[in-house]
Parts: C-alpha cells; structure tokens; sequence
C-alpha cells in the first residue's frame, strides 16, 4: 500500500534521513540520470536534494510546527557524479527569527570527496 | 513548436529523466531558448498543490544547459559548475509553466546563462537563475577506475 504521509516529490528523488542529525541518504534511480552518455546524475537532482535537506536540518533543529520556504540556493558543482547513491550533510549556519542559512554539502564515496557544495537561504515562518 | 534544436537530441522521450515530462522546445532566437512543461504530479510536496523547489531548480538547469546546446557549434559534453536559483515562489501542481533561458556569452570554454521561470496563465514569477557551464567535460565521471 502506498504511504499517504511521504510527500512525491520525496519519494521521485528517493531520499530519507540518515543515522544522525543533519545527515541524508539518496537512493539512485534511472530518472535522476542527467547526461545518458556519461551516466552522471542531473545537476537539479543533486540540486533538489540539496534544498530538500536544508529544509529537513530547519525541521530538525526547530521542530515541525514551523514552516519554511526555502527563497534561494547557490550551488557550486565540484566533480561529476556517478550513477550512484549520494550523501549528504547540511549544516545550519545561522537561524533568526525569520531567516535560516544552511549549507549542504554532497558526496557519493567518500565524504573527504565532495562533488557539490549548496547554500541555502530559507524564510522561517513560527506560528507563535 | 521546435522540431530541431540540438538540446533535443538529448531531451528525448528515450531521456531517463525527462522521458515522463511534457517538455515542449518552443522557440529559440536571438540567443533565448523558451521551453514550457505541465508541473508534473512526482514533484507535489505534503499539501498536494505546490511543487517542491526542486522542481523548478530541476528546470531551470535543464533549460540553461539546453541553452549551451543550441549555441555549441559542435556537439559535446557540458556540466553545470554553478547554479544561483532564488525562489519567488513554488510552481502548483498541473500548472503550466514557461522556461526562458538567455546565453549570456561564452569565454575560455566556460559558458554563462540567465533564466527565469513564469505562468503561463498569467505571466507571474516562479523563479530565477544564473547558471554556468563547462564545455567539454571530461567522458566518464571522476573517480571512476
């Protein structure tokens, strides 16, 4: 039976958390293939994953009776990717009131390795 | 609607990810690529209605990287070395949406792009982008034996 409560687009990019706080494991799918030549994962995917698991790291941090909107990303791809798993690790740098930066860092082997780095910039919204 | 821009080749129905999207190539002139799409269903985030910004991250890299395409005087490899996407807000669930894409130039084999994201249906905002792509990359990912 499918799982009502996991969102789509969670499920297209395949991705769920990881063992620890701010760590977040991809399952490689074809449909995240960018290049078919060279079998590299699209540049939006890791781009996807990367605002996916900023906004997580906010939830973690703040808990889930607050929202996000996640307003900008600067990513810098490091290295080409395989068709492989990815890992990633966000990390907040500064929450306000309103405002959270949270930078991401992806990598496939090895951690030391990383094939893109993301800064994210999100609005927080607190219901109090 | 383009029947012949190079990005095509790649943007196939055989593409592994793009082979379930309605991507439609509609015109390319003066340097601007404009492509539409129906905001697929896969990218709804837990209230249904609104795209995850993935979405629109996902296609704005696909259109400025189709954009280096059609500029290429021959056809090879490129990869995106960076993204700048600022967010205006999340495209809806089935909402019809137009890509532009604007080749800036290209220098050193590196080529710059700008592109934006609106409704169809009335022209508002979704998203921006700066991209910036290498071309020529190397044939096989690094790390590879």
């Amino acid at each position: 039976m499918e799982d009502q409560k996991t969102p789509q687009y969670v499920e297209w990019l395949s991705i769920k958390p990881g063992s620890e706080p701010g760590l977040f494991l991809h399952n490689f799918a074809e449909h995240h293939i960018g290049n078919p030549f060279i079998r590299s994962l699209h540049g939006g995917v890791t781009g996807a994953i990367t605002e996916y698991c900023a906004e997580q790291v906010v939830f973690q941090e703040l808990g889930s009776e607050v929202s996000c909107k996640l307003t900008s990303n600067s990513m810098n791809y490091l290295r080409v990717t395989k068709a492989e798993n990815i890992f990633a690790r966000a990390k907040i740098t500064r929450i306000s009131r309103r405002m959270a930066f949270v930078d991401v860092v992806c990598w496939q082997d090895d951690e030391s390795i990383p094939v893109t780095q993301g800064q994210c910039t999100i609005r927080i919204f607190r219901s109090e | 609607m383009l029947s012949d821009h190079p990005a095509q080749v790649l943007f196939t129905s055989q593409h592994p990810l793009t082979a379930n999207f309605d991507l439609k190539f509609i015109s390319s002139n003066d340097q601007v690529l404009v492509v539409t799409i129906t905001t697929p269903q896969d990218f709804a985030t837990a209230n249904s209605e609104d795209a995850h910004t993935g979405f629109s991250t996902l296609m704005l890299d696909t259109v400025m990287g189709s954009s280096v395409f059609g500029e290429m005087k021959t056809m090879q490899p490129i990869a995106t070395i960076k993204l700048t996407t600022d967010h205006i807000r999340q495209a809806k669930i089935g909402e019809k949406i137009v890509c532009t894409a604007r080749f800036d130039g290209e220098i050193e084999e590196i080529a710059y792009v700008s592109a934006e994201i609106r409704s169809q249906a009335d022209d508002s905002l979704i998203a921006t982008a700066l991209g910036t792509f290498m071309i020529g990359t190397r044939n096989r990912p690094l790390g590879d034996a």
